[in-house]
């Protein structure tokens, strides 16, 4: 009788976790929000098992990343860079490639355009090396991507796209990753805004109103389960008189 | 559920980051030189509790996993080296970059700092020392009856002395500049070091080969603008009410299943 609560709750929980996941990073540039799919799948298994038998036992958890896109804010710092459109850019790990929107990006001591943990940039044709007579400062990024370094083009940055987005998941410290290993395509239709950085697209109010929701919920779930638990007492009561 | 109270707890922790960040700043406004400083964040990892693929109903197979991530974390600091503005002080020897490039300090100890700030005097032994009274590389000394002093955008160093009419050359100020200025470590003071991540300091000629230009009587203005940093300061301000709300709606749902108990 209570499992059936005692899922409605625990799912209620791992919802209440991904709203402060999303809140925590409503100021990290280039996050995507997480969406939590748990409603959607109780009302679909509510409709299919007529006797909504098998419902609680389907009752799982999932989540989606949200890859609307993020404001674009101004800097006008020369290395941060913002994508508009569904592209990302590719950054170098020791486990292989990452794919990432955060683009504040900085020159390396050997010269490399890293990002700002360290992690080289990928260019169409390997690393992008920023010559040493020239300032970081001066460093032009056009809307195609291309990089000039006081005059001379440097390298081109590396924009790719997936054809299923939804085939990404997230590993932390802001990359992406396709869990099929499915490879990426040359992006389309996606400009580089130099001295901007795409801002978290968590939206306050959204993620509070979820917030609200979700605690509700959950208060009316353990009234639920406390009525049970009262109507198993008396039931008890009766039969032990 | 008591595993989100430490994500909402990050994301309390990097606004707290940001607007002690923001709270420099703001009081370097009118230091001479100062860059400003940001914080870049990242999200934390995700712990992955269902793989996608995986069958939810008879033939129905999930098209997404199920990841909880666990907060925000600062990636790193980096200070912006965008010019700041040049005020026009009239003073000899208040020197003020445009562009590229450091002047270098050197410590009683002998190591090397740098800083863009350019206030300069001459000590009681005629030698152009900072504010602080640290050496100015490579170490120029005004003669005692030197008239008066004009630094040239190159960084030559001319000094009028008793009644010449032409000036006397007493040597060049150098610049540095390192490949990533960013990476350079803040020591207080004004005064940078070098690190592994800024690079080797490369020493040139002010105007030259991407090195800035020197102008005398002026002083760069801290690149702080006050209106972004204020900005910053409210959304980073309610950004932290946001996350201690998270924390206190957490809070509610665990009185309600406490109250289970009892």
């Amino acid at each position: 009788m209570g499992t059936e609560t005692t899922a409605v709750l625990a799912g209620l929980g791992e919802q209440y976790h991904t709203l402060a996941h999303n809140l925590a990073n409503i100021n990290t540039v280039g996050y995507k929000r997480r969406l939590s799919r748990y409603a959607a799948e109780t009302a679909a298994g509510a409709e299919t098992g007529a006797a909504g038998a098998n419902a609680p036992a389907t009752l799982q958890s999932s989540t989606a990343i949200d890859f609307s896109q993020g404001r674009l804010v101004r800097t006008g710092r020369s290395l941060d860079l913002a994508l508009s459109g569904k592209a990302f850019f590719v950054v170098e790990t020791d486990r292989g490639e990452r794919y990432t929107r955060n683009g504040v990006f900085r020159v390396g001591g050997d010269g490399h355009l890293v990002d700002s943990q360290g992690r080289p940039v990928a260019g169409e044709g390997g690393p992008i090396t920023v010559p040493p007579s020239v300032s970081p400062m001066e460093v032009e990024v056009t809307a195609e991507g291309r990089v000039v370094a006081g005059g001379a083009p440097i390298g081109r940055l590396r924009l790719v796209a997936f054809e299923d987005p939804n085939a990404l998941e997230a590993e932390g410290f802001s990359t992406l990753v396709p869990r099929d290993g499915s490879t990426p395509t040359p992006a389309a239709e996606t400009t580089v805004q130099q001295g901007f950085q795409e801002a978290s697209n968590v939206d306050a109010v959204t993620e509070l109103v979820g917030l609200i929701q979700v605690t509700r919920l959950y208060e009316a779930n353990v009234q639920l389960l406390s009525l049970r638990k009262d109507t198993g007492k008396a039931l008890l009561g009766v039969a032990m008189a | 559920m008591l595993r989100a109270f430490s994500t909402a707890a990050t994301g309390m922790t990097a606004q707290q980051m940001t607007v002690n960040t923001i709270a420099n700043n703001l009081a370097n406004m009118n230091t001479a030189g100062f860059k400003r400083t940001m914080i870049d964040f990242q999200d934390l990892v995700y712990l992955r509790l269902a793989e996608p693929g995986r069958e939810i109903a008879a033939g129905i197979e999930a098209p997404t996993g199920f990841e909880l991530g666990s907060g925000v974390r600062p990636a790193a600091t980096l200070k912006v080296f965008t010019q700041g503005e040049l005020e026009n002080t009239g003073r000899e020897l208040d020197l003020a970059i445009q562009g590229d490039g450091f002047f270098a300090i050197r410590l009683p100890s002998g190591d090397e700092r740098y800083t863009r700030d350019g206030s300069f005097r001459v000590n009681a032994d005629g030698q152009v020392v900072t504010s602080s009274g640290y050496v100015v590389e490579p170490g120029i000394t005004i003669p005692a009856d030197a008239r008066s002093i004009s630094v040239g955008v190159d960084g030559t160093v001319t000094v009028f002395q008793g009644s010449e009419e032409t000036g006397s050359q007493v040597g060049t100020l150098t610049l540095v500049r390192f490949p990533n200025p960013s990476g350079l470590s803040a020591e207080g003071g004004n005064l940078l070091a070098a690190t592994p991540a800024s690079g080797d300091a490369v020493e040139g000629t002010a105007s030259e080969e991407g090195f800035g230009s020197i102008q005398g009587g002026f002083l760069e203005r801290s690149n702080v603008e006050m209106v972004t940093e204020l900005v910053k300061l409210i959304t980073a301000q309610r950004a932290y009410e946001i996350n201690s709300r998270a924390i206190r709606a957490g809070d509610e749902m665990l009185q309600a299943a406490n109250r289970l108990v009892s």
